[in-house]
């Protein structure tokens, strides 16, 4: 099937490339070199536990069971290096998942099927890459698309937690940066989405999903780069 | 709440330090507060009979930073906080968790132009989030006009996926996952946009577009009840969706005190619902700071061939749906909006950090009615308040 989706992609990337498009009136380069990167954030998300399908022409007949929508709290540090317009680096990140009970797919109001996944929170450690291309750049600001990918580990209480595995990540962010000399504050709204395969799995599609839609704040130290560097 | 308010400051100042100091446009933000309210007996939650009351609480800002003396970034952060009875009916317990909900959403947009050619183009990414969805979108645009702008014409392509968690009927959870096969939406939409001057007071517009859908586009918490079946069901649509709306504007200056804003849409699609709007706004220039908005909009359409009544449905059908945006109905919009825009500006603040000064440029505030064939009746108060940091 035509996929409408990667054409709008191609024409996007055509029409915005470093060859032509928006790009090609950059007055200015944006800042190089290394960079330090901090930051922090709330979003609201779900985790999704897929209980998978017998019949391989159904989406789902075990099931989804689900928390509430509820809070994220993110904390990040990274090394960043910008080379023209391409950054790419490596980001550890702590993330609190502050919800504490999964509601069972056949929960009801009037018959709680609820069970926990914590005490009070989840919490994630990721660490991974990232990347992110200068699509903007005016005076002191600077738009980039980012993309993070990587792996993290989770302590929780679900009680699938032992046959978790290939637990993996992936961030899709807008980064709004704005410079001053050396520092840069930035903010960027994203999106995070995980995903936990099971080691042993009875059912097609078995697995969990985790996403979460937010807005993340923080700063850029540049130490080597030139102060009139832009 | 103060903390709030301080970070609001700080983004602004942020902001204002953005842009260039050679640039002569001001800083844009607007403050957009809106209050709805509607009540019916037609909820698509409990199969097309049952409360339809909602109030929705909205609070938007929207600032446009001037970049340098052709280019702009439009910044948007919005929030609402609904309260529902209908959707409280999801579950079989009143005043459960679905009875109120927060919906948050951004855009962030660049726009450049270019003078020697007259062309622009933008682009811009946008998302939000609800309990039971998360949606992002991205769009491009490119338009081009007259010498003399008179004449100006726009294309842009926009995109949207959407994935559901999807909350199903309390008494339908068990099985609910063999009735729907994905639970991501997809939304394309190309746009056409044409303006002319017909004459000196006299301007004229066109726009189409084409909109193609994909994926899950009933809503999973939607219930049908069946005239051959005892017990409920869920709503049930295709996965394919085209939509094709037309729309025309004709402006009218009448001397210095009145406008005439004629407005006519037609709307057909896939689902073979057929839809004509027509509106007419007539702003009266009371002085050059005050004027009065009033408007009037009729809607008439031929509703989808999936709708059936309450209980009316059958169990042998593919598809069906009780939701009565979908049905057969006409319906009136009515209101009035006032404007009071000083030439100096209303106030102005001092900002921290910057050199920059805040100036409440403009007020709007604006009332609505809104009554459907079917009995829904809804209100709508919204309050504007821009803002300009010079």
């Amino acid at each position: 099937m035509f996929n409408v989706y990667r054409f709008c992609l191609i024409v996007f990337l055509c029409f915005s490339g470093s060859h032509s498009g928006f790009t090609q009136s950059i007055p200015q380069r944006p800042i190089q070199g290394f960079a330090i990167d901090v930051g922090s954030g709330f979003s609201s998300g779900w985790w999704l536990y897929n209980r998978g399908s017998a019949d391989p022409d159904i989406l789902n007949d075990q099931g989804w069971d689900r928390t509430s929508n509820s809070p994220f709290w993110h904390n990040s540090i990274g090394l960043l290096y910008r080379f023209r317009q391409v950054s790419l680096g490596v980001t550890l990140q702590y993330d609190l998942f502050l919800e504490d009970k999964m509601r069972a797919f056949d929960d009801r109001d009037a018959v709680y099927a609820r069970y926990p996944i914590a005490d009070n929170s989840v919490p994630f450690t990721k660490y991974g890459l990232q990347l992110e291309v200068v699509l903007l750049q005016k005076r002191r600001y600077t738009l980039s698309p980012m993309l993070q990918f990587g792996r993290f580990q989770l302590e929780t209480d679900h009680p699938q937690a032992n046959n978790f595995s290939d637990e993996s990540f992936m961030v899709f962010g807008l980064t709004n940066e704005i410079s001053w000399q050396r520092f840069s504050l930035v903010f960027r709204p994203q999106l995070s989405t995980f995903r936990i395969a099971h080691k042993e799995t009875v059912f097609r599609n078995e697995g969990h999903s985790i996403y979460n839609f937010g807005l993340s704040l923080g700063m850029r130290w540049w130490p080597f780069s030139p102060k009139e560097g832009r | 709440m103060k903390a709030y308010i301080l970070l609001l400051v700080l983004l602004i100042s942020w902001f204002a330090a953005a842009q260039s100091p050679q640039n002569d446009r001001p800083l844009e933000i607007d403050f957009l507060l809106n209050y709805y309210d509607q009540d019916g007996k037609h909820s698509a939650v409990t199969g097309g009979s049952g409360t339809e009351e909602l109030s929705d609480h909205a609070g938007k800002i929207i600032v446009n930073v001037p970049l340098d003396s052709s280019s702009s970034l439009e910044v948007a952060v919005g929030l609402n906080y609904y309260t529902s009875a209908s959707s409280d009916n999801i579950n079989s317990n009143v005043s459960s968790a679905s009875s109120d909900d927060f919906r948050g959403e951004w855009h962030i947009g660049y726009q450049q132009s270019d003078p020697q050619t007259h062309r622009s183009r933008g682009f811009h990414f946008s998302g939000s989030s609800e309990t039971d969805y998360i949606s992002l979108g991205a769009g491009l645009n490119w338009a081009i006009s007259s010498a003399d702008q008179n004449r100006w014409f726009q294309i842009a392509v926009s995109g949207f996926a959407d994935t559901w968690m999807p909350i199903f009927p309390d008494e339908l959870r068990r099985d609910a996952g063999n009735l729907i096969s994905t639970y991501r939406r997809y939304t394309s939409a190309f746009s056409f946009n044409y303006m002319q001057v017909l004459r000196k007071r006299l301007q004229l517009s066109l726009s189409t577009e084409l909109i193609y859908q994909n994926g899950l586009l009933s809503t999973p918490f939607h219930r049908i009840y069946f005239s051959d079946f005892s017990g409920s069901g869920l709503e049930r649509l295709p996965d394919e969706r085209t939509k094709f709306p037309f729309a025309m504007r004709l402006h009218y200056f009448w001397g210095d005190h009145f406008v005439f804003r004629l407005n006519y849409r037609f709307y057909i699609d896939s689902f073979d619902i057929s839809a004509q709007t027509i509106g007419l706004e007539v702003p009266l220039k009371f002085s050059r700071v005050l004027s009065l908005h009033p408007f009037y909009r009729y809607h008439t359409q031929a509703g989808a061939r999936y709708f059936r009544e309450f209980g009316l449905h059958s169990i042998d059908n593919r598809y069906g749906t009780s939701d009565y945006d979908l049905s057969e109905f006409y319906s009136h919009k009515r209101g009035v909006g006032l404007r009071y825009a000083p030439l100096y500006g209303i106030t102005a603040i001092g900002l921290p950090f910057t050199k920059a000064g805040l100036q409440l440029s403009r007020m709007q505030i604006r009332y609505a009615n809104y009554e459907r064939e079917d009995g829904l009746k809804a209100n709508t108060v919204s309050l504007h308040l821009g803002w300009i940091v010079n």
